[in-house]
């Protein structure tokens, strides 16, 4: 199963505007899911934005790469704006439905 | 004491028969509207074996039966069974690991083993001479037992890994309290059920008679137990539970 369209964005962007390569750019945002319980495959664009505004901040800071919040704010008004795709049911989805 | 166990081990029985009749029959209900096959085989497992199958053990385990009718419940509830516990196997593979491959090879080799176990054991069963032969460990019906284990333990697995991914989201607000909660309960609900199963399997595969044996007894009505109070809290929670869990979170 690929990436979630959300993930690659925000991992172009990090790519473009940090000194990071392709594998560093998207080991990072992949470590900034995982501390988020997130799955590279299944994330959505508002998820997305929150783990870019809460997480990669500081994960892109202690790979000094300066000025990250900055960078992540943008990322995450402009990941925000995409439209999610509708992928695969997640298990929160079901499990949200089962409660009633 | 041993007529407290009876009684603690028939009070949750009867607790844990109600509790998957009532959950079950909601979600079925629920998978009529909403059409999802995920809602229908949870809601199927649940109804089929605490509201078929484990009655149907009970009522073969009666000692006053005679051998025909005997026979004709433990071939009953072995079907009813069968089919509960390989809704386990799908709901597991559907909902929680659909694009991977090797759980589609493991909900297969578990239905492959519980249709076995069902096909011969049938035959086991038809053949039996006496009731006494039916509690045998030459009976293939505990490879019924023995492919619960395994969709226990997959299906309990995933309800804590996604408890705990769940429990991260929760701190960036991206995720529901209670749903959070209902992965929790959910594995508890496969680690009690492994409460109710294996003793009995290993008691049998050690030459045992786990009807008799009183750790075996006091792990069923326990596992029976939370088992029960699990799905309610799960799938039917008390509004004062839900407050509780959303007020607990916001904290």
């Amino acid at each position: 199963m690929a990436d979630a369209e959300a993930f690659d964005f925000v991992c172009n962007q990090i790519e473009a505007r940090t000194a990071l390569d392709r594998l560093a750019a998207r080991g990072t945002v992949r470590i900034a899911l995982k501390q988020a319980g997130l799955d590279s495959r299944s994330v959505t664009p508002g998820q997305m934005a929150v783990v870019a505004e809460k997480l990669l901040v500081a994960e892109l800071a202690s790979r000094g790469i300066a000025d990250s919040a900055t960078i992540c704010n943008e990322i995450a008004s402009k990941a925000r704006r995409l439209v999610g795709v509708a992928g695969a049911e997640t298990p929160d989805a079901v499990f949200r439905r089962l409660g009633g | 004491m041993t007529r407290v166990l009876d009684a603690f081990l028939l009070a949750s029985t009867l607790a844990f028969v109600l509790a998957g009749a009532v959950v079950g029959a909601r979600l079925l209900l629920l998978s009529a509207r909403t059409r999802e096959l995920s809602d229908f085989l949870v809601g199927f497992s649940l109804f089929d074996l605490s509201a078929i199958g484990y009655p149907l053990i009970l009522l073969g385990s009666l000692g006053d039966l005679s051998l025909a009718h005997t026979k004709l419940a433990a071939i009953a509830s072995s079907i009813a069974i069968a089919l509960g516990w390989a809704g386990v196997f799908l709901f597991t593979q559907r909902v929680f690991r659909a694009s991977e491959a090797w759980s589609r090879l493991l909900a297969f080799a578990g239905i492959a083993a519980l249709a076995y176990g069902l096909v011969a054991g049938i035959l086991f069963i038809q053949q039996a001479s006496d009731a006494a032969a039916l509690l045998s460990t030459r009976n293939p019906t505990r490879f019924l037992s023995i492919a619960a284990v395994a969709a226990y333990v997959w299906t309990s697995f995933e309800g804590f890994r996604c408890w705990d991914q769940a429990r991260r989201r929760l701190k960036l607000g991206l995720a529901d309290p209670l749903v959070v909660n209902r992965f929790l309960l959910w594995g508890c609900i496969g680690v009690s059920s492994l409460m109710s199963v294996v003793p009995s399997l290993v008691i049998l595969h050690s030459g045992g008679d786990g009807s008799t044996d009183f750790a075996s007894r006091i792990s069923t009505a326990l596992g029976g137990l939370i088992a029960s109070i699990a799905l309610q809290l799960a799938f039917l929670p008390p509004a004062a539970y839900r407050r509780w869990l959303t007020r607990h979170a916001s904290v």
